[in-house]
């Protein structure tokens, strides 16, 4: 017997080799034997649950994070933002109160403005000099062996969660913008 | 596949990393689903899911530069959420452990959700990868092909072979063949060389 075509060894490996077949496997066909292996590999996989889909929110937030980026040798406009505070005066821990304690930080032509509120809820908005401050982004919140991402609204708000204790770096990416607010230390009360 | 080929995953992943526009929700687009079926398939909830699949993804996006074989990005993307999955599934037992030494009675439910038939990391990681491949290749079948498969084997609610003849324009008699036929060429396409 000649090798037979993939659908004779589609049909044996959803029921059983023929008497043919099995005698050619038999005789050794090590490309039929791989040929039938590779069926039932490919039986198994169709008959098994499909993949999840996605959120469309999920897909949104991971699409943003490559917005805005031209290229990786693109030269990104970045800013280390500065806590704005009277001369000498030390930074204190960002605590959560009922009443919200806000920071601002300034960062070149940008201006990032935070309030922690009690619930481990922080917030914030990217403001600018420049005229061309880009619409949306988002942003990331790098915690202790976590990142976690929100977007950056029209009017450049955004908002975490269940933030925890700790330090942390915040990254504002707007357009080709990036804002970094290194040593941002949370501190729930 | 070959590497040339404009829509594997190498030349898609350089095609991220060249800033190409449209790139990288292409990218996305391509191996979101892996991504959070690794998780769900581990046995995390939904809502531990989601969160692993948003690290991953901030992950591959801050090493885009580093990643060393563009041809083994799918790997590297699973190997990335299994470890965020796995770290999760740690931190939650710690907190579970915690949860009881504080709370001390009453059930504080499940720990994991009812994993992929009980299957190991290792396991659950060659089972998607599978699933992967099968789906690029059908991907790559004539449209016909690709959509008579992908409706019977890749949707949630698998149609009626009645309900595929009248959608597909098929004599209800040959869609048994027409779908052997396909599977024959997608089996083609998976067979080793």
């Amino acid at each position: 017997m000649d090798c037979p075509s993939f659908e004779t060894i589609l049909a044996a490996a959803e029921s059983a080799p023929d008497a043919e077949l099995a005698r050619h496997l038999a005789a050794g066909c090590s490309s039929c034997a791989d040929r039938l292996a590779t069926a039932r590999t490919l039986l198994r996989v169709l008959a098994a649950d499909p993949l999840e889909d996605v959120p469309a929110e999920l897909h949104r937030r991971a699409v943003a994070l490559g917005e805005g980026r031209d290229s990786l040798g693109e030269r990104i406009r970045e800013w280390v933002a500065s806590f704005v505070a009277p001369p000498a005066a030390a930074v204190p821990a960002f605590r959560g109160s009922a009443a919200p304690m806000q920071r601002l930080y300034r960062a070149g032509p940008f201006e990032v403005d935070l309030a922690l509120l009690s619930d481990g809820v922080l917030v914030g908005q990217l403001t600018g000099e420049e005229d061309d401050l880009p619409a949306g982004g988002y942003v990331v919140l790098y915690g202790d062996g976590r990142a976690d991402t929100s977007s950056l609204s029209e009017d450049g708000e955004f908002r975490f969660e269940g933030v925890a204790p700790g330090p942390h770096v915040l990254v504002v990416r707007s357009g080709d913008a990036s804002v970094v607010v290194p040593d941002l230390e949370i501190d729930l009360g | 596949m070959p590497p040339s080929d404009p829509e594997s995953d190498a030349c898609l992943f350089e095609a991220v990393r060249a800033g190409e526009p449209g790139a990288w929700e292409r990218f996305v687009s391509r191996f979101e689903r892996l991504v959070f079926a690794v998780p769900l398939r581990m046995g995390l909830s939904r809502a531990d899911a989601e969160e692993v699949f948003q690290d991953t993804w901030v992950i591959l996006h801050r090493h885009l530069a580093h990643i060393r074989e563009p041809a083994s990005i799918s790997s590297w993307i699973l190997t990335t959420a299994r470890r965020e999955s796995g770290a999760l599934m740690e931190r939650r037992r710690r907190e579970r452990r915690l949860g009881g030494a504080i709370g001390g009675e009453g059930d504080p439910g499940p720990l994991l959700e009812a994993s992929d038939e009980a299957l190991g990391p290792e396991e659950v990681l060659e089972r998607i990868e599978e699933a992967e491949i099968v789906r690029e290749a059908l991907a790559r079948l004539d449209e016909r092909c690709r959509e008579l498969l992908g409706r019977l084997y890749l949707s949630k609610s698998p149609p009626s072979y009645e309900e595929l003849a009248r959608d597909l324009g098929l004599k209800l008699g040959s869609v048994g063949p027409t779908r052997m036929r396909c599977l024959a060429k997608l089996a083609e396409r998976l067979a080793p060389r």
